[in-house]
């Protein structure tokens, strides 16, 4: 048995630092603690927060996304 | 400087890093560079007080997105090409003194989540041909940062290794029309003394072939070529194991073990590679309690591995080593 099965969902917030390089924060509403929540929510990101889930993943294995169509939302 | 420099006699790229000479090496816990940044205190990578997961790019890359030319000129026989990719880091958990096998599994099936997601978003780039996740744990492995992290690089060319195994999976569809790895999985099934754990949708074995001692593969019990490939049930199962390997490696020998862990994935280049299937692969460098398995003259330069110990063995020993997370590491 596997026991728990969670349909887990995390938030994905990118930023850039001074020296141009960018960083990503994951952020789990279920699991985070309170100060872990405060510090994301007050990360300024570029865009919106990006949902990241399993969804899509039933597709099988199909070959990985369209090249050039890199996601510009995060 | 970082550059790619083609080996016309092995027909593989290298890839030169020069400025990595000057990467951080073992600072003291005030200056960890993975831990977030306290008010007042070292600014870190992650310029923030507290984190789950983070995810950024290296400071020291071996790849870059944007690449400086070369600084040498190559020839026809021995071409130089800019190292153009992405490095990335992974930091599991703000506690610089924890490590992957003692997260929660809860915690490991969030990473899984990230490494999907980093997957997917990397092998989306033009010049991106294969997404590689892997971790370096311990200074038996060469780690000079102690903070649980792992890394991703996004090769611009398809690695050696993964290129053989990618090839060899080809042919024998080619030959016998079945997935050499799903025959791998039956026979270790049938066989069942190399097992060390299993659940609906993972085997961890130590396969026939293993080359180093406590070698353990996870292999995926359906046709995924791709860690984002998974669906939720599968991420949770995939958590679980890893946390059961991990926990079995630490309870083996009551002590923190190192290890190379990494992913092998179907390449990022568009095609379909139905007849290849996702693993992960576990190198502890200790053959015994005190003794590491050097890469020596047979390994290094002939590329032939010498494996001290028997899969059935070893095997069995990691087996009946309890996943408890009794053991503690100082």
């Amino acid at each position: 048995m596997l026991g728990r099965i969670n349909r887990l969902k995390l938030e994905k917030k990118r930023i850039l630092k001074e020296d141009g390089r960018y960083l990503l924060f994951y952020h789990s509403v279920a699991s985070a603690s309170a100060q872990q929540s405060e510090v994301f929510a007050s990360v300024a990101a570029e865009a919106e927060p990006v949902t990241v889930t399993a969804a899509g993943a039933d597709r099988g294995s199909a070959p990985t996304g369209a090249k050039g169509q890199v996601r510009t939302d995060v | 400087m970082s550059e790619l420099r083609w080996n016309p006699t092995l027909e593989e790229w290298v890839i030169t890093a020069t400025h990595r000479q000057d990467r951080t090496f073992f600072p003291p816990p005030d200056y960890n560079p993975l831990a977030p940044t306290h008010p007042g205190g070292f600014p870190t990578e992650v310029p923030a007080p507290d984190y789950e997961i983070v995810v950024f790019e290296n400071k020291f890359p071996s790849l870059r997105s944007h690449p400086p030319e070369p600084s040498v000129e190559g020839t026809e026989l021995m071409p130089v090409l800019p190292a153009q990719g992405i490095c990335e880091v992974i930091c599991y958990t703000p506690d610089a003194t924890g490590e992957l096998a003692r997260l929660p599994v809860e915690k490991i099936e969030e990473l899984v989540y990230v490494w999907a997601d980093r997957f997917e978003e990397l092998s989306a780039h033009d010049y991106v041909k294969y997404v590689y996740i892997f971790e370096n744990k311990g200074k038996e492995i060469g780690v000079t940062l102690s903070h649980p992290h792992g890394q991703i690089y996004a090769y611009p060319f398809l690695p050696p290794i993964p290129e053989k195994e990618v090839g060899a999976a080809r042919r024998y569809f080619e030959r016998t029309g079945r997935n050499v790895f799903a025959d791998v999985l039956d026979q270790e099934l049938k066989d069942g003394r190399r097992i060390v754990a299993e659940n609906p949708h993972f085997l961890a074995v130590v396969p026939f072939y293993a080359r180093y001692p406590y070698e353990v593969h996870i292999l995926a019990r359906d046709d995924r070529t791709a860690i984002s490939d998974f669906d939720a049930e599968e991420r949770t199962a995939l958590a679980q194991m890893l946390k059961t390997v991990m926990e079995k490696y630490n309870n083996l020998w009551n002590r923190s073990m190192p290890y190379i862990m990494l992913m092998h994935q179907r390449p990022s280049d568009g095609e379909d590679y139905g007849y290849y299937r996702f693993h992960i692969e576990f190198y502890p460098p200790y053959r015994t309690p005190d003794k590491l398995k050097y890469l020596a003259g047979s390994e290094a330069g002939a590329g032939a591995f010498i494996n001290d110990t028997h899969a059935e063995v070893t095997a069995q020993t990691l087996r009946e080593t309890e996943p408890s997370p009794a053991f503690i590491p100082e």
